[in-house]
């Protein structure tokens, strides 16, 4: 059996920051949201923060700046109406912001109900799964590839690379313009090629990021993008095709 | 008089495409194969698509990120899911789709634009909508700070079903839920609104399927 604080813990997990949680209690209430007793709602919001705390967990910031403002809406409340200085102060402008704001949220907590629910219906359509070999579906690599992953392939060569010696006596200098030649020789002939490729000849840490460095170089010239077929999956240079090729 | 060698060819078209194929794509194969089409490809293709789904086949048609593609009817996916022999977990947190759906609707959009919805920090839900490709950076706005801003992909079109994004449902019929004055206890999802534990942590995937969860 689960004692009843884990049961409460359970339940406090579930919420998805202060306005969820807000709403929550006024469903509780079977209130309508345009009429929430301020007071009524704070003295419930806070007691929640202190069962939260009572249970060790953490409290965002957020859920502190909502009790903030919600003590702050029923302060005001009690001053003489004169005593407001300006319609934005005032404890009814203050809870018309709240209610919008928790309408507004209401509406898109809503929205992702529906989008889960699209995507279970969606997922009960299968269609053929990908069966052809690589080389014929070269132009299936449809997912532009972003820094992110290529620098993420990049440690992986580097891995790989780590046997290569780091210093060498006499360094040779790598010259970017010519690796990014050297990409573009093999490109014309070949129009695609894997990303590890582009390291085989690399006999040097230098090598490598110099290499990397004139690919990133010729993807921002337009000449050659990076692309994915899956999320994570393997990335192969395209070249772009330019105005002066044959068709 | 439609062409019969129509229907056949762009049966195969679908079969032989992993991917949706675009109503343009097809059109200019079908016409490079010599047959006559209409105007607008797209009721071509509509016929064809009640000539595949009405024939009560395994196989049906649908319409997904603005293109056309052959899968398998939603009543045998039961039995497909037997041949699966791993299960692609694509589920969405509760997190992730209140983002999803605020960026599908509010796009572009910045993070403190979403994070000012939501009522708290966002930037995790983010960082895993992108390396799921769910959603994309569109730029920066013109704002001091020059915020990015974030759209969704077509990945995310495809992973939902939806042909565009104006399949999505208007926002007003979500508001329509909370007309002013209406108590909350008449609301048909009241009662689901419970969050039972047990059916929120088999979402979460913490409990197998046998799992007692806590009652």
């Amino acid at each position: 059996m689960e004692s009843a604080s884990d049961l409460v813990r359970v339940k406090l997990e579930l919420f998805e920051g202060p306005l969820d949680l807000l709403l929550h209690l006024i469903r509780m209430q079977h209130i309508d949201i345009a009429a929430i007793p301020i007071a009524h709602i704070t003295q419930q919001y806070l007691d929640t923060i202190r069962l939260m705390k009572e249970l060790d967990l953490d409290i965002a910031g957020e859920y502190l700046v909502m009790a903030a403002t919600l003590i702050l809406i029923k302060s005001r409340m009690l001053l003489p109406p004169s005593s407001v200085l300006n319609e934005e102060e005032s404890p009814e402008s203050m809870k018309e912001e709240l209610i919008r704001r928790l309408n507004e949220y209401q509406v898109f907590k809503e929205a992702g109900h529906h989008l889960e629910k699209l995507e279970s219906d969606h997922s009960r359509f299968y269609p053929r799964p990908v069966g052809m070999t690589e080389e014929e579906t070269h132009t299936q690599w449809v997912i532009d590839a972003s820094l992110g992953d290529l620098l993420a392939a990049l440690q992986d060569i580097c891995r790989k690379h780590s046997d290569l010696p780091q210093h060498l006596v006499k360094p040779k200098p790598v010259s970017i313009r010519v690796r990014m030649a050297a990409i573009m020789q093999i490109l014309v002939s070949r129009h695609t090629m894997v990303f590890r490729e582009l390291f085989t000849d690399c006999s040097s840490r230098k090598d490598v990021i110099g290499t990397f460095l004139a690919l990133l170089e010729l993807i921002r010239l337009h000449q050659v993008t990076a692309r994915q077929r899956t999320a994570f999956g393997d990335i192969r240079i395209v070249r772009v095709s330019q105005p002066g090729d044959p068709p | 008089m439609i062409d019969k060698r129509l229907f056949p060819i762009c049966e195969a078209l679908l079969f032989a495409s992993p991917e949706p194929l675009s109503a343009d794509v097809i059109g200019e194969i079908l016409r490079q194969e010599g047959l006559r089409l209409d105007r607008d490809v797209s009721n071509d293709l509509e016929s064809f698509r009640s000539w595949i789904n009405d024939r009560e086949g395994g196989l049906m048609v649908i319409r997904v990120a603005g293109g056309w593609q052959l899968v398998t009817r939603p009543e045998a996916a039961d039995a497909v899911t037997r041949l699966k022999t791993h299960r692609q977990n694509t589920r969405f947190s509760r997190a992730a789709l209140e983002v999803l759906a605020i960026i599908a609707y509010r796009q572009p959009i910045t993070t403190p634009e979403i994070e000012a919805i939501r009522g708290v920090d966002s930037a995790g839900v983010l960082k895993n909508l992108m390396q799921k490709k769910m959603i994309t950076l569109l730029g920066r706005k013109k704002f001091p700070g020059n915020p990015l801003l974030y759209g969704t992909t077509r990945l995310f079109l495809k992973t939902f079903g939806l042909d565009s994004l104006d399949a999505l449902p208007d926002l007003t019929e979500f508001t329509a839920l909370f007309p002013p004055g209406m108590m909350q206890s008449e609301l048909p999802f009241g009662k689901q609104t419970e969050y039972p534990a047990g059916d929120l942590l088999d979402r979460n995937n913490r409990l197998t399927d046998e799992g007692e969860g806590i009652v």
